[in-house]
């Protein structure tokens, strides 16, 4: 279990995280969604104990995470390319793995597994340097399951990557789930939270503003869904609470060309709660 | 302990891989000691014998006697001199247009024997250095005592019908003279002093002084350390000490950039996720750097040694000097990486610092063209004591206990610095 209480930090007389509360169940993967500058980042340094509070704890599995022996449940994927880059990748995680105590056969299986889950298998022999933006990624978060813990702080782990790259990471997420283990993913592509998250956190200012899961959300803060018709070229914008019902009222003897129905999303939820002004 | 040295393993392996920085660390400090070697042939000596260029030089003969004739015919003889006799406004003129590095005046009265023979009088010449060519003119100044003295000891002293006592009565004119010469640089005084030295044991052993000119067998072979000296044993150990500390300087800023990229690139971020102590990364950081330093300066020696003639009196102290530099930049390391925020920022911290530590220190600029005070300061600069601690063994037959000050020192400060700079990170790391 992964736990925050009434975390702040300030960085001079930027409020970075304001008091933030929250906890998150074993298993469980979370996903905390916010703006550029909500607070995600310095969020889950403080989980993972990088940085130090100005008040509040965090605490896994009861431990604070400075503890050496918590840090080795926990593995990070930064937002950033945390990799040497003129280390070839079975470099790095041989590297990383020693630093974790593992060795001699254990090691070399766990590496195996770590590029097979990136596919990295072909390349494993070349330099970091010499990878694609999506191969990064991939061993980046590789990088973090080297030592196979239990619990994972994912920081947009899917940044500046193409939609194969992409999709082959959530899937690894979803297995990664699959297997147990506690995830804490930060974004902000919101149908990614949409199709992974068990819960979704929403923060914006270094605040919490929602909580819950995706669909008890976009009920209570997603809005209206949105019924789109297009007819001669134009086209007109419809919301409504009940879609079924709008459409059931509907002229049909004058067709549209093309109609489409958007039903209340995370992203309206994240827009409704966030605002729409512009985040640097 | 393992941890450390998985830490070092994978920062040196880093180091190798970066042909640049391998460059700096294993390549220049190599050619530093050779070409720096050549280049200095021109200037260790600065004159005694040892400068293989040569040097414009404007005489003046208002003396116009057989006295300055002949010591005139002795500067020609000179092949580091290049004599143009000229007169005075032309001499002057010479200088101002870098046509020459000075002029030479023989003054009236040349010919006469009381200034020679009257200690406290100063020679019947005065010579005038461009001051923009200072290690020009030391060198200059240097040839014009040496031709003196084997111009007196020769056609001079023998029309005298000189002793032994009146040889020792010359030495202690020289000497006079060179003490009281406020412009003479103090290492090429100490040059000339032993050049006298040199006449005065060559004298005790040959008796039949008087008859000797000046291709004397026996003054020749004592003052062929300075006028044949070889320039593997002369130059080369002077350079490569030299050399060694630049390999520890380049090994220290390049692992000073490699700790604040790692906090740049994020690298650092997962270090520090690890079940790692602090102290633990920064120390694999430290051993990483002190090693690749010993190795770079290893290679270096190693080169010296089958190459060019570089010799150590005790290789035992020679490696512990080399630990302990070793030691004492990889402190240097960690200060300098903790002091900026950026790799650029970082660069120019260490590189500044580092190139005002080597200038002083004698790494750069020969100590023998150094003002007094900045002598003064080199001699609590640790790029000094490094090269002591290089050269102790390697040129100057030092004990252990004559090296120890060094090693107490470079280690001090190398402790202090690591302490300082881990401080500081920890400071910045919020850590």
């Amino acid at each position: 279990m992964v736990k925050i209480v009434d975390f702040h930090k300030s960085f001079g007389s930027i409020v970075a995280v304001d008091g933030l509360s929250l906890t998150i169940q074993k298993g469980e993967l979370f996903g905390l969604l916010g703006p550029n500058g909500a607070g995600k980042t310095t969020t889950v340094r403080g989980i993972c104990g990088l940085l130090k509070a100005n008040s509040g704890n965090a605490f896994i599995e009861g431990n604070p995470p400075t503890d050496l022996s918590v840090r080795k449940k926990i593995g990070l994927a930064p937002q950033d390319l945390s990799l040497y880059m003129d280390l070839s990748g079975e470099e790095n995680l041989f590297f990383l793995g020693r630093l974790y105590g593992l060795s001699g056969s254990y090691l070399r299986e766990r590496t195996n597994w770590c590029l097979d889950f990136a596919g990295l298998q072909p390349r494993r022999r070349h330099r970091v340097k010499t990878y694609s933006g999506g191969m990064k990624r991939r061993l980046n978060l590789a990088a973090a399951l080297i030592h196979d813990p239990p619990i994972l702080v994912l920081d947009e782990p899917t940044v500046g990557v193409d939609t194969q790259s992409r999709n082959s990471i959530l899937e690894s997420i979803l297995e990664l789930r699959q297997e147990g283990r506690t995830i804490l993913y930060t974004t902000h592509y919101m149908e990614e939270a949409q199709r992974l998250c068990d819960r979704v956190g929403i923060m914006d200012h270094g605040r919490l503003l929602a909580l819950d899961t995706v669909a008890r959300l976009i009920k209570t803060h997603g809005g209206k869904a949105v019924i789109i018709v297009e007819k001669g070229g134009d086209q007109e914008r419809l919301t409504t609470d009940d879609p079924l019902e709008t459409l059931s009222e509907f002229d049909w003897e004058d067709r549209p060309e093309c109609l489409r129905i958007e039903p209340a999303s995370l992203e309206s939820v994240f827009l409704n709660l966030t605002g729409r002004q512009l985040r640097d | 302990m393992r941890k450390i040295l998985i830490l070092a393993f994978k920062d040196l392996r880093l180091a190798m891989r970066d042909r640049l920085a391998a460059f700096f660390y294993f390549v220049f400090p190599v050619l530093y000691a050779i070409l720096i070697g050549y280049m200095m042939s021109g200037i260790a000596g600065l004159g005694v014998g040892m400068y293989r260029g040569t040097v414009s030089l404007a005489v003046v003969d208002q003396d116009k006697t057989e006295a300055s004739a002949g010591f005139l015919e002795y500067l020609r003889a000179a092949k580091e001199l290049k004599v143009h006799l000229t007169d005075l406004e032309k001499a002057k003129n010479m200088v101002r247009l870098r046509n020459c590095t000075a002029y030479l005046i023989l003054q009236k009265g040349f010919e006469s024997t009381d200034w020679l023979l009257s200690p406290g009088q100063q020679p019947q010449m005065r010579l005038v250095t461009d001051e923009t060519r200072l290690a020009e003119g030391q060198i200059v100044r240097g040839m014009v005592y040496m031709q003196l003295m084997d111009y007196v000891r020769s056609d001079f002293l023998a029309s005298l019908a000189g002793s032994p006592q009146q040889s020792e009565r010359l030495r202690t004119v020289f000497r006079g003279y060179l003490e009281f010469d406020t412009e003479l640089n103090p290492s090429l005084k100490e040059q000339l002093m032993e050049l006298i030295q040199a006449w005065e044991r060559a004298e005790k052993t040959q008796s039949a002084y008087q008859n000797r000119s000046p291709s004397d067998p026996t003054m020749a072979s004592e003052t062929g350390r300075f006028k044949n000296y070889s320039l593997l044993r002369e130059i080369f150990p002077v350079t490569f000490p030299q050399g060694v500390v630049w390999a520890m300087l380049f090994s220290a800023a390049f692992f000073a950039a490699s700790l604040v990229s790692e906090r740049t690139d994020g690298t650092l971020q997962r270090l520090r996720m690890a079940p790692l102590f602090r102290l633990q990364l920064l120390l694999g950081k430290g051993l990483a750097c002190m090693v690749n330093g010993l190795i770079a300066s290893l290679t270096l020696l190693i080169v010296g040694i089958l190459f060019f003639e570089i010799r150590a009196d005790s290789y035992i102290l020679l490696f512990i000097g080399l630990l302990i530099v070793a030691l004492s930049f990889s402190g240097l390391m960690m200060l300098l990486a903790s002091l900026g925020k950026t790799p650029a920022a970082e660069d120019g911290i260490a590189w500044s610092t580092l190139l005002i530590m080597a200038m002083l220190g004698g790494a750069m600029v020969p100590e023998v063209v150094m003002p007094p005070f900045a002598k003064t300061i080199s001699n609590y600069v640790p790029v000094k004591w490094a090269i002591m601690a290089m050269e102790g063994p390697i040129r100057r037959d030092f004990s252990f206990s004559e090296m120890l000050p060094f090693y107490l020192k470079l280690t001090i400060f190398g402790v202090v610095c690591y302490i300082a700079g881990v401080c500081v990170f920890r400071r910045t790391e919020n850590w």
